[in-house]
């Protein structure tokens, strides 16, 4: 299936590990997507303030700012931050580090280590351009 | 009595220059050793920058470099091994293949033997740790005699690889090992076993001894199948239940909750009303998460029980059911003909749900 989807679309990556950091952004701009990265919180916060970006990709445990911290500041912010999607990638299988997550505002949430195709398939379902009508 | 200038100066001086000389070559000393260290975080710093770039490109089957995935030297060789596990930790499917493949080209499992007997802690349990990495297979029977290492990271670095094999051979003396840990300890250690899972579960339950002269591995048990999802060990869980020790059925008691299957049910509700506040915490929080709204008429009346951490589970699980939870607190916090005891924590979970956003 052609998707289209990757034109256009600003990805902003808030992880502190560098190793990971540059494979997920590789992979990204593999399928065309453009990526910002940032290590922490409040350079993200800094960053969403000067550009728009179609999704944010973040790291639960950083240093300074966590995670929940970014997303709920994110989700307080109101309009245009409300509906931005924002996905969580982190070393944690605590459920109630996923709880957490979801209650402060991600919109979805992936363990490590990650899986790279399923990665841009989670991407795409929060990203994708809206349907059109269902129905005939 | 004065002292003759003329024997005196010479001394002076000469003790001068001598503790000129100590402190000039302490600075010395310390000016080539901080060289030293500079030197070795650029090379770092520079192999970092270089597999940066081109490990990604090597993974995702783009054009690579060979040349600037070499390893050079002995230092460059575990820098690399150590960048390659992070890489690991990080990625999974299809690019652990090529990570396993690159491993074996540039010969970094070279002098294994040699690391895991290493004087140093930190390089056996670094080479530990590589063994379970990138699955060598081989090597899992030689990680066994680490386990008895003086090192309390080096044995938790081999029980670990030892878990990520997922060969039952070796469930008997990791689990030994963990229970040879102090008490204190025991929970946070036994958090390697979930690698090991799901494949150890059915194993622990035909292995471990009876629970009442063991009731601490079962604990661990009933904690492993609840993370795990393991449905199939419910019948045990429910054997669990008549165990004389506190400890085993709470933690029975959080894996029903966390298991969130309905079976249950019926064992778990006689809990909501035991003589021990403990159990009935636990056993409200199973009964709201498996039960849902059929729980709420429970809930409701455990918000006027006599101990505090009950009305406050009781109200957190209805909190936890959703919007019908919450409508039965608020109706609650309203009543002024409810059990004070029940107002004042409908209205402290209310104002809890509110501050946390989910009001």
């Amino acid at each position: 299936m052609t998707r289209n989807w990757a034109k256009d679309t600003r990805i902003l990556l808030v992880e502190d590990d560098r190793v990971a950091i540059h494979l997920y952004s590789y992979r990204l701009e593999l399928e065309g997507l453009e990526v910002v990265q940032v290590s922490n919180g409040i350079e993200a916060l800094e960053r969403l303030h000067q550009e728009r970006f179609s999704a944010v990709i973040s790291d639960l445990l950083m240093p300074g700012m966590s995670g929940l911290q970014l997303i709920r500041q994110i989700r307080s912010a109101g309009e245009p931050w409300r509906d931005l999607p924002i996905l969580v990638l982190s070393a944690s299988r605590n459920e109630q580090d996923q709880m957490d997550a979801f209650r402060a505002g991600a919109d979805d949430f992936m363990s490590k280590p990650v899986s790279a195709p399923i990665l841009m398939e989670r991407l795409y379902r929060l990203i994708r351009p809206s349907r059109g009508p269902a129905g005939a | 009595m004065a002292f003759d200038p003329d024997i005196l100066h010479p001394f002076l001086l000469m003790g001068t220059l001598v503790l000129a000389g100590l402190v000039a070559g302490l600075a010395l000393i310390s000016t080539y050793t901080q060289w030293r260290l500079d030197q070795a975080n650029r090379r770092r710093i520079a192999c970092h920058q270089r597999w940066e770039r081109e490990l990604p490109r090597y993974l995702f089957g783009a054009a690579f470099d060979l040349a600037d995935l070499a390893v050079r030297n002995e230092e460059e060789r575990t820098l690399f091994r150590t960048y390659l596990e992070r890489t690991r930790a990080a990625i999974r499917v299809e690019e652990v293949d090529r990570i396993l493949e690159l491993y074996r080209m540039l010969r970094l499992e070279e002098g294994r033997e040699q690391r895991l007997a290493s004087r140093t802690a930190k390089v056996r349990a670094l080479a530990a740790a590589e063994v379970g990495l990138f699955e060598i297979t081989a090597w899992y029977p030689k990680l066994l005699p680490l386990l008895a290492d003086e090192q309390a990271h080096v044995a938790y670095a081999a029980a670990r690889s030892l878990c990520q094999s997922k060969d039952l051979r070796y469930a008997g003396p990791v689990l030994s090992w963990i229970q040879g840990q102090p008490y204190y300890q025991v929970d946070r250690v036994a958090a390697i076993l979930d690698a090991f899972c799901p494949v150890l579960l059915p194993w622990l339950e035909a292995h471990l001894p009876e629970p009442s002269d063991h009731p601490r591995e079962w604990r661990l048990f009933a904690r492993l199948v609840g993370v795990h999802r393991h449905w199939q060990a419910i019948p045990r869980l429910r054997e669990l239940l008549t165990s004389e020790d506190l400890e085993l059925r709470c933690a029975v008691l959080h894996a029903f909750q966390v298991l969130a299957n309905p079976e249950p049910w019926d064992a778990i509700l006689p809990f909501a009303t035991a003589p021990d506040p403990v159990l009935r915490m636990h056993a409200l929080r199973a009964l709201g998460n498996i039960g849902g709204p059929r729980a709420t008429p429970i809930l409701l009346d455990a918000l006027a029980d006599s101990a505090y951490d009950v009305r406050r589970h009781a109200s957190m699980a209805l909190a936890d059911i959703g919007s019908a939870g919450m409508e039965n607190l608020q109706w609650v916090a309203e009543d002024t003909s409810a059990d004070p005891f029940a107002r004042d924590m409908a209205r402290e979970r209310l104002d809890w749900l509110r501050a946390e956003g989910r009001l």
